[in-house]
């Protein structure tokens, strides 16, 4: 398949038990004709630049050098050449623009603690959402096994947990996370889920999630409120048992033009302030942008669950909550676990409290997603077209058992695109299928990004930006 | 009603015995009896095809294979009484139409009427309605919310399953909101007043 040259370069597919196999995948959206892309950077310039480099290699060697450059700030003298060190990673990160940076940082991080301690005994826990062989199979692709001598292994929430007293009582950890001497947290910042972290306490949150057994992630998504849910992992994380382990965080940095740099940090809370400034500033305006589009077509064409396909580094999950300011912690969002409760059918059990799923999705055609997330929710609101063999994934979905009873299988793309610009007459397409940089879009669509681009930068500059930090404890004037 | 298609089956070939399986199973499923051959046993009539222990297996010893006749679940809710599968759910905080798995789709009233009818335990409602055999995570705490509110006591955690311990946005204490107001206990506590009912 040859990708038109106006467009970025789609995600590549992904062989995985999680996925339709590659030869099934018939064509790419961005294949079709008539599509174009638009960068983040013309959109929305900012101040820092990506990371890039000439080839692959170059890149991991760039990531290298920065990993180790800002380990180098933090004290590690406190490790023991005896000691035990688990460094906790989570499945996200090794999705994110390939993988190939994050487990690169990974690398790095267990070679300059081996190098800078004479501790060996450095093993790899490697987190999943609600998909549990998905991060065995990111250990195989990157090869993290061999590296770390048949210490990584992958874990998840069905595991043998961990008691953790925290400030409103025992939650449970897993077992296999926290069963060494030092723990270090190694993550992504990105904007991600924000209808669940708000971007409040985001560096915390895999405490309660890819560290975390059932009923503290259950907690979270079920339990303790769309917003104040983000306090259990920060009370995890400020646990004695916790504390005593943690060592450091080291986080791949990451915004809508790609990766961005390595941050590491002794110190979670400050960096989760800094994190905080950074993510207001690279995705607020084009989380702005996303909310004031109508009429738009999607195309999910990404080798990752539903919610979490992406484009110029958001989600559909953000486009599916775009209508309202997710930055703004006064309001609730259309879509969390919370309010997914309520629907069920097609409107909720309480009317007036929650905002509907952004009106401006006209149709949503499902050409190449994972299984295994639980998104019922997403056909029973939105028109949903799922094509060709990914149709038969989700019939046999276990997380999914009713998707398909509420969406329509059509056999092709190209016939799925043609009706949906017949019976939503637009032609305003977005496709999430991993570009970075920036996103591939119908030329109508491209059109309507561009014009709009100024007005919601300046309404971001002088409204709302001073007002998300005002919420969040952060003096405008720190922020560049 | 709804049905599954598929069962686990053990290759014990590739089988090493360890109870990975048998811990990670929502439904009591999988049994292991170190004095039986096969020691690791599926009861097909439980399982549920939710593929956790397929997926966590170790050793890989696990596929899910076509069933030869569907296996059908669910719990007719109206053969409990109404207004206490009503009761139930209020006084778990829970619309009796509320979604509480979204895998399978189950709803409260489901649950609540499992309970009254005699399914006592987190495993037996799985069983029973269906709760908890898709992704295995999210729902729990809504089952041990209805079992709570029901009047079930003393449940003995099985261990890796559930451990009986969680956090609700109606028990945490006031230190909690004092010290933490950035986020936004309050607004929330208040939000989930609006969404959701009181106790009758």
């Amino acid at each position: 398949m040859q990708t038109q040259a106006l467009t970025l370069k789609p995600a590549e597919p992904r062989a995985s038990y999680y996925n339709i196999d590659p030869k099934d995948l018939k064509m790419r959206a961005v294949d079709l004709p008539g599509f174009t892309s638009v960068r983040a950077s013309e959109l929305f310039p900012i101040e820092q630049t990506p990371v890039t480099a000439a080839t692959p290699e170059l890149m991991r060697a760039e990531i290298r050098r920065r990993t180790a450059a800002t380990l180098e700030k933090i004290d590690l003298q406190k490790i023991r050449p005896g000691d035990s060190i688990n460094i906790l990673t989570s499945h996200h990160g090794y999705s994110i623009y390939g993988g190939h940076a994050y487990a690169e940082m990974v690398r790095t991080i267990r070679d300059e603690v081996e190098r800078r301690t004479g501790a060996t005994d450095i093993r790899l826990r490697a987190g999943v959402g609600l998909r549990f062989r998905e991060t065995e199979e990111y250990i195989a692709k990157f090869g993290l096994d061999e590296y770390f001598h048949g210490k990584a292994k992958g874990i998840a929430p069905v595991d043998r947990g961990v008691p953790i007293k925290t400030a409103i009582g025992t939650l449970y950890g897993i077992a296999e996370a926290y069963d060494a001497r030092w723990i270090i947290h190694a993550h992504n910042n990105d904007v991600r889920e924000l209808h669940y972290h708000r971007q409040m306490g985001r560096l915390f949150k895999p405490f309660a999630m890819s560290y975390a057994t059932i009923e503290t992630r259950s907690s979270y998504h079920q339990s303790t409120g769309p917003r104040s849910a983000n306090l259990l992992p920060r009370l995890i994380w400020e646990s004695d048992y916790v504390q005593k382990r943690f060592l450091l965080s080291c986080f791949m940095q990451v915004g809508p033009e790609g990766i961005m740099g390595v941050n590491a940090n002794a110190d979670l809370i400050a960096q989760d302030k800094e994190f905080t400034k950074l993510n207001l500033q690279w995705y607020g305006k084009i989380l702005t942008l996303l909310g004031a589009l109508k009429d738009v077509i999607l195309v999910i064409d990404y080798p990752g669950p539903m919610p979490y396909t992406a484009t110029g580094g958001v989600l559909f999950g953000n486009f599916l909550n775009a209508n309202v300011d997710e930055f703004d912690l006064r309001k609730l969002t259309p879509f969390t676990r919370y309010s997914d409760m309520l629907y069920p059918d097609n409107k909720p059990l309480v009317e007036g409290v929650l905002p509907p799923p952004n009106p401006a999705i006209k149709a949503v055609i499902l050409n190449y997603c994972s299984k295994g997330y639980p998104g019922a929710f997403f056909p029973k609101m939105l028109p949903m077209l799922v094509v060709g063999a990914q149709a038969e994934l989700m019939e046999n979905d276990e997380q999914n058992t009713e998707f398909m009873k509420f969406a329509l299988k059509v056999d092709s793309l190209a016939k799925a695109v043609s009706f949906a610009r017949n019976f939503t007459k637009s032609d305003k397409i977005l496709i999430f299928d991993g570009a970075v940089g920036g996103f591939n879009v119908s030329s109508a669509l491209a059109d309507e990004m561009r014009e709009l681009a100024p007005e919601v930068s300046a309404r971001v500059d002088n409204e709302l930006m001073p007002m998300w930090l005002k919420q969040r404890g952060i003096a405008p004037q720190t922020v560049h | 009603m709804p049905h599954v298609n598929h069962v686990a089956v053990i290759d014990y070939s590739l089988c090493r015995k360890c109870p990975f399986c048998v811990r990670a199973c929502p439904t009591n499923a999988i049994s292991w009896d170190n004095n039986r051959d096969p020691v690791v046993v599926v009861d097909g009539g439980k399982c549920l095809d939710c593929t956790i222990c397929m997926t966590r297996c170790p050793h890989h010893a696990i596929t899910m294979q076509a069933r030869n006749e569907p296996l059908p679940y669910g719990v007719d809710w109206t053969l409990a009484d109404p207004d206490e599968v009503t009761r139930v759910c209020h006084a778990a905080h829970m619309h009796a139409e509320q979604i509480i798995c979204y895998c399978r789709q189950t709803k409260a009233r489901e649950v609540a009427a499992a309970i009254l009818l005699g399914h006592r335990t987190p495993e037996q409602l799985s069983v029973a309605t269906g709760i908890r055999t898709g992704c295995g995570v999210l729902c729990i705490t809504s089952v041990l919310r209805l079992l709570k509110a029901a009047g079930v006591e003393g449940l003995k955690a099985p261990g890796w399953q559930w451990y009986g311990t969680y956090a609700t946005i109606w028990d945490l204490p006031a230190e909690a909101f004092e010290k933490y107001p950035e986020y936004f206990l309050k607004e929330d506590l208040q939000a989930a007043n609006e969404l959701y009912p009181k106790a009758d």
